[in-house]
């Protein structure tokens, strides 16, 4: 188990630092950051004086080893757009709002799809699956924008229970939080339904059935976590993508999270925050992938003593 | 008056089980008959698709589900008929009353719990042992079933171990609710030939200590002629003979069965080329009224193709010895 999880996580430190090469060489393919700091009319005593001020001069490998060296105490630089604060600073910031309504809207996936899609697998070609299948490819196909402008204006417009929009308690978070998820819950109540159907098929189902165990006890216990594996693999994807926020959402239900900033971050061409953001974002999605890896092997043995 | 003999402790009265595809049903256990003896050892023979493991299903009422049903018939087991029982009640027969033994033991156990997990499982569902004996009574079960180092294989995944070890192991767990009747589905098709001869020594040692019956479900009639003391043979969801192993050998009664019994090839005798059955079995939706064999029979005439042939004392002459065929006489 340890031997497992202590190869997954090199494996993860070794695609952080790929992505360091990335996020490092894009900015550099992207144009001159001196051009975007400097005004047109700059003289070229200025410009060279910023670029090395900068350490712009300097190889591009100690240019690289001293991004590192700063970026493992997390500065990444100041912000060009938001004067006065640092990059890390302004993404900080907004970092809470996006963790918040990212985590309330996994929750919610999680704790509907998976319920839904094993029922629909156990109930196969009845009502109840039927309308299973309706609500996730009600999810797949409206739009997530429409949908939250929707309940909007049903729950909080025209019945008043919920605020409209803007960053508060937990009374704001659950429409933009429903919006999100909606979407990730047709896939994952989908994924879930035909791992747990091709699962109730095994004999070693059967063979539990004929040892006397309630069929209670045959899904969740016998079938379940040998599905499980599906759902979780999609796990990764979906709390990468919630929890690095939606523009789309955010942009609805003027919540200020990080989608937001990293859109408006690239067209400013605030390289610092842009940096920042995409650092903090693949370093979730690796988090998300490490948790997966230690879920497999909490649910599978075979995964656990490869 | 004559003294009775025990009744059976498995008793299968005119059994119909179908399989309902929307509007479309088609039946795959016809009108079967049989009974077994406690301590008695019955091998049901017949090909793929003749109607044997949907048998041993309906008994157990593990039909495949939503589409399996039995349509009509009764399964007695000592003195109690379990067509009709609730899904609860079934529960309590299932593993306490009838213990069963998958076909494939690399898929029968769950890839996720290990050896003694599911052992256990089965010892508490069937109240066979206190919650504190548990561990020890299911090491004592894999001990039984000649499962060598047992105290290490109880912390063992499946996957750890070898197809015959894992047949013990299913062995084991049918074993645990000490069950009159064990149900064995073909149970060394999956394992090398060395290790189906101990598995079947192991299966009669656990009858001779326990008096178990065993229903005994294969396509080998070497393991028959070895293991059983009668059997039945089944053709298209119908028993077409029954009768005891010696009977059923020395005078097979139906042109199924001595159809059967040439295809088994023989060492000591050399041929050019295997007999084979000619033809395919029937889809069970083909099957008309008459004989279910008739279209394979070298000996069916219009008479076989459209009425069921009833049910005769076969050739051996004893009074348990059937066979349904209508030329049971006419075929020297």
């Amino acid at each position: 188990m340890l031997k497992f999880l202590a190869h997954r996580l090199i494996h993860a430190l070794i695609s952080l630092l790929v992505i360091t090469v990335i996020v490092f060489s894009l900015s550099h393919l992207s144009g001159n950051p001196i051009d975007a700091m400097l005004p047109d009319d700059a003289t070229p005593q200025q410009i060279e004086d910023l670029t090395r001020h900068l350490g712009l001069d300097r190889p591009i490998l100690v240019q690289y080893l001293t991004f590192l060296q700063n970026a493992a105490v997390g500065d990444f630089g100041d912000s060009l757009k938001w004067k006065g604060q640092t990059a890390a600073q302004v993404v900080l910031e907004r970092m809470p709002a996006t963790l918040q309504l990212g985590g309330l809207a996994l929750l919610i996936s999680v704790v509907v799809a998976i319920p839904l899609g094993v029922l629909a697998a156990v109930y196969k070609n009845t009502i109840f699956d039927a309308t299973a299948t309706v609500i996730a490819l009600l999810g797949q196909s409206l739009p997530a924008f429409w949908l939250g402008i929707v309940l909007m204006w049903i729950f909080a417009v025209t019945l008043g229970w919920l605020p409209t929009s803007g960053h508060g308690g937990l009374s704001h978070m659950i429409l933009p939080a429903i919006s999100m998820a909606w979407f990730q819950i047709s896939a994952l109540t989908r994924l879930t339904r035909s791992a747990m159907l091709e699962v109730l098929d095994a004999e070693y189902i059967k063979l539990a059935r004929v040892k006397g165990v309630r069929e209670q006890q045959v899904i969740w216990k016998h079938a379940f976590r040998n599905a499980a594996i599906v759902p979780i693999t999609y796990f990764g994807v979906l709390a990468g993508s919630l929890l690095t926020g939606s523009v789309v959402i955010e942009t609805v239900f003027n919540w200020p999270g990080t989608g937001w900033l990293a859109i408006t971050a690239i067209q400013g061409r605030d390289f610092p925050v842009v940096q920042t953001v995409v650092l903090f974002f693949a370093v979730l999605f690796l988090l998300a992938n490490f948790v997966v890896d230690v879920l497999y092997a909490l649910i599978d043995p075979r995964i656990r003593n490869a | 008056m004559t003294p009775t003999p025990d009744p059976p402790v498995l008793n299968v009265v005119n059994l119909r089980t179908e399989l309902v595809f929307g509007a479309h049903r088609v039946e795959v256990v016809r009108d079967v008959s049989f009974s077994v003896m406690r301590g008695e050892t019955l091998g049901i023979v017949g090909e793929s698709g003749s109607g044997k493991s949907m048998t041993a299903l309906s008994i157990m009422q593990v039909l495949p589900r939503p589409i399996g049903r039995i349509h009509s018939g009764e399964i007695w087991l000592d003195g109690r008929n379990l067509v009709g029982l609730s899904e609860d009640q079934m529960t309590t027969v299932r593993g306490r009353e009838i213990g069963m033994i998958l076909q494939d033991p690399h898929t029968s156990l769950n890839p996720v719990y290990t050896v003694g997990n599911q052992l256990v499982e089965a010892l508490r569902l069937n109240r066979t042992a206190e919650s504190r004996t548990l561990k020890k009574r299911a090491i004592a079960l894999l001990k039984r079933v000649n499962v060598a180092d047992a105290e290490r294989r109880f912390h063992a995944y499946p996957h750890q171990m070898s197809g015959g070890m894992k047949q013990r192991v299913v062995g084991a767990i049918s074993l645990a609710g000490a069950p009159k009747v064990i149900i064995a589905d073909e149970p060394t098709t999956a394992l090398d030939v060395t290790i189906q001869l101990q598995y079947l020594q192991l299966l009669e040692d656990i009858q001779r200590d326990t008096g178990t019956a065993i229903v005994f479900i294969t396509h080998d009639l070497g393991i028959v002629a070895r293991l059983c003391h009668r059997l039945v043979v089944m053709y298209a969801g119908r028993i077409v003979e029954e009768g005891t192993v010696a009977d059923v050998f020395d005078a097979p009664s139906h042109p199924y069965t001595t159809a059967l019994l040439n295809s088994v090839p023989h060492v000591d005798r050399k041929v050019d080329r295997l007999y084979a059955i000619a033809g395919q079995p029937p889809t069970l939706n083909e099957i008309g009224e008459g004989c279910s064999f008739a279209p394979r029979c070298p000996h069916a005439d219009d008479l076989c193709r459209t009425t069921r042939p009833p049910r005769d004392p076969g050739k051996s002459g004893s009074t348990d010895h059937f066979a349904s065929c209508w030329k049971l006489r006419d075929i020297a």
